[in-house]
């Protein structure tokens, strides 16, 4: 199991479901838990094969964040 | 003489961090930068304090060359003051954009090209409703 | 802890027009807007620009880049203008007449099938109900353009679209044309001849020199397909002087597939091309989706290594131009006719938002309606995402208002995408948004992670310095003779 931690200021919450969503294939599961200050994401079983998958989750929810602000 | 920006950042084996103080650089410029820079590294944003941000910018390549860490951190800081440029162009000139793309892409407001009703409406008014040839001119031609 | 000083540049933003800007090489910066126009401006200039103290100029007022003088209703007529593809339907149907083809090219991962497999070919009937949803296009123009297979094996599918649509347009008045893509080995004197006398665009494929075109493009065993493109080729071309036509508008026209072998050969397949009367040489990338990983490792190449073959491709035609040779390289054709004239080509793949199913649709053999030719390939592959319909029974509204159309336009949209909305090169560029979706999933990429983006954004760089770096003007002046058009009609 591993976890991100993406702080709620700086990350939407709709950015990282669609991030979920994308790399559901990547993860048994792959849920999103809040703080006041912070969304966890946890993996659970992810896959061995891509060992970077936590640092492209987050690239991918920059983009997505980034991306609703231009839109 | 131009006014100098200066950027603190710190550096380990892999990555550059920035903390940006986002009174000076809005969280849009710090996105449009951190954004372009996906290609090449794993991008992680935080809050230290309020009003800061860090931007973490780790390499792709496991182990990258000397000398290539301190050049990405000098594109990133000049990336991040073109964003705010981009962004204060972009906002001093909305209106006028806004106008040259109303104006290109739906025609005039000001009632210049009228719609078919206020085509027939003013015929009825001026009585040549029964004048066929004026009828028949296409009124959509030349658009 | 570590410091960077950098310049703050001061900017007076209301002495300012809109634009985009980017630095294009050390010390060299472009300024862009909505319209197209574009300057290219020192440091010293941009920093002057931007903090109101430039001296003014008229090129600055009428492009729009300085608030005061310029008009606003002007810079919206060229901003009409430019995006002119907007406002019309689908100008170019691509066709394909059968899925049957005599050769077995080692890139081709379109469905092809064996020459025994007359299933796959188009009935009369579908290629009549593609007529009737294609003319119906809003567009004052149509260009069907006939694919495989190897399409000639159903000829009669396209002397029937021809006539029917010829038919069909005594009552619409549209401007027709109809080129054929062919390899050029299952053609013989017969079908030539009609192809001419119906002003038939013929072009075939051309991968370069004998050896390299042969290799790329298995035939049967024993045969040579380089020395059958030669023979017709040649045919073609003495034809139509023979029957008095301009050989300038009226030859033979090539396309070329870069494969790895194409890298080094770069001089050989442009000399090539020249001797043979060919004024075109577009370079374009292989869609690196779909082949096997053997294959591509044959076959394929990075994204660097391309872009250093076409800068080399590049600079070649050009010094053939400065030589008096007349050749062009497409792809930097379509960007220049961007940039240095008031128009845009309307390439439905480099425009924004791009022209999948609005400027232009794809109809496979057995009548299904996709948004593109790489649609067509992703649904052979068992994806139907880029599917329309079906010719028989869509609707003209339905088509261009499909969902997946609509999701295209946004996806490609440049002024809502991250990173492209404030990109220098918004004006000429056009993202795939297909692409993306073989890549990742999802129609959006993440620009700078996308192999056209680096493409896109070299070309134009290399384009912008070479006219920046021309003090006599003679890239200028071969620039502009790869913008003119030449209308055959």
């Amino acid at each position: 199991m591993s976890v991100l931690q993406l702080h709620r200021s700086l990350y939407s919450a709709d950015a990282i479901q669609a991030a979920a969503a994308a790399y559901a294939e990547f993860a048994d599961a792959i849920t999103v838990t809040e703080s006041e200050v912070e969304y966890s994401v946890t993996f659970t079983a992810p896959d061995p094969d891509v060992p970077e998958l936590l640092d492209a989750f987050a690239n991918h929810v920059l983009f997505e964040t980034a991306a609703a602000r231009t839109a | 003489m131009a006014e100098t920006a200066t950027f603190h950042y710190d550096v380990d084996a892999r990555s550059v961090g920035f903390v940006i103080d986002e009174e000076l650089y809005s969280l849009d410029a710090i996105y449009g930068a951190a954004y372009l820079f996906v290609d090449r590294c794993w991008l992680f944003l935080d809050r230290p304090a309020d009003k800061q941000v860090q931007v973490r910018l780790r390499s792709k390549e496991a182990e990258p060359a000397g000398g290539t860490l301190d050049a990405l951190a000098g594109e990133f800081a000049n990336e991040l003051l073109n964003q705010v440029l981009r962004l204060r162009i972009g906002d001093s000139t909305r209106s006028l954009r806004e106008y040259t793309l109303a104006r290109a892409f739906f025609g005039d407001d000001d009632g210049e090209r009228p719609n078919i009703d206020d085509l027939l409406a003013e015929l009825d008014a001026e009585e040549l409703a029964d004048d066929p040839l004026e009828i028949q001119v296409p009124w959509d031609t030349g658009s | 802890m570590k410091t960077i000083e950098l310049p703050r540049k001061s900017l007076t933003a209301e002495t300012l027009g809109f634009f985009r800007f980017g630095e294009i090489s050390p010390g060299r910066w472009v300024i862009t807007n909505d319209a197209g126009e574009w300057e290219i401006l020192s440091t010293a200039e941009f920093d002057a620009l931007l903090a109101g103290t430039i001296e003014t100029r008229e090129s600055l007022t009428h492009k729009g880049f300085l608030r005061t003088g310029s008009d606003l209703d002007a810079l919206a007529e060229r901003v009409r203008r430019k995006k002119h593809f907007v406002g019309k339907g689908p100008h170019l149907h691509m066709v394909v007449t059968t899925l049957r083809c005599n050769q077995d090219c080692r890139y081709c991962h379109a469905s092809r099938t064996n020459l025994d497999q007359v299933q796959t070919d188009m009935s009369l009937e579908t290629a009549k109900k593609v007529v009737d949803l294609a003319m119906q296009s809003t567009s004052p123009y149509l260009c069907f353009e006939y694919q495989g297979g190897e399409p000639t094996v159903n000829f009669e599918a396209i002397k029937f679209i021809v006539e029917y649509s010829r038919e069909k347009n005594r009552y619409e008045g549209k401007t027709i044309d109809h080129s054929l893509v062919t390899n050029f080995t299952w053609m013989d004197e017969e079908k030539a001849e009609w192809l001419i006398a119906n002003d038939v665009l013929v072009c075939t494929s051309l991968d370069g020199p004998e050896e390299l075109h042969n290799w790329n493009r298995t035939w049967r065993k024993g045969s040579n397909a380089f020395e059958q493109v030669m023979r017709w080729i040649a045919w073609f071309n003495a034809r139509y002087i023979e029957l008095g036509r301009d050989p300038k508008l009226w030859h033979i026209d090539a396309l070329l597939t870069t494969t790895r072998r194409t890298l080094s050969q770069y001089r050989e397949v442009v000399d090539l091309y020249v001797s043979l009367g060919i004024r075109n040489v577009h370079l374009r990338p292989l869609n690196p989706f779909g082949f096997a990983t053997r294959t591509w490792k044959n076959i394929g190449y990075t994204t660097a290594e391309y872009l250093a073959f076409y800068e080399q491709a590049l600079d070649y035609i050009l010094e053939l131009n400065l030589q008096g040779e007349e050749i062009m390289e497409g792809t930097a054709a379509l960007f220049l006719k961007k940039m240095l004239t008031p128009d845009d080509p309307n390439f439905v793949d480099i425009r924004s938002p791009i022209g999948a199913g609005t400027g232009g649709v794809a109809y496979n053999y057995d009548g299904a309606v996709v948004t593109s030719d790489e649609g067509r390939m992703v649904l052979a592959m068992g994806d139907p995402l880029f599917k329309l319909g079906d010719a028989a029974s869509l609707t003209y509204p339905e088509m261009v208002g499909h969902p997946t159309v609509k999701a295209l336009a946004v996806a490609s949209y440049l002024d809502s995408l991250p990173g492209c909305s404030t990109c220098f090169n918004a004006p000429w560029c056009g993202v795939r948004p297909l692409h993306n979706y073989m890549h990742t999933g999802d129609v959006f990429g993440q620009r700078p992670n996308t192999a056209k983006c680096a493409e896109h954004m070299t070309i134009a760089r290399l384009l912008l310095n070479k006219l920046d770096d021309d003090p006599d003007g003679d890239v200028r002046r071969i620039f502009d003779r790869w913008t003119v058009d030449r209308p055959r009609q």
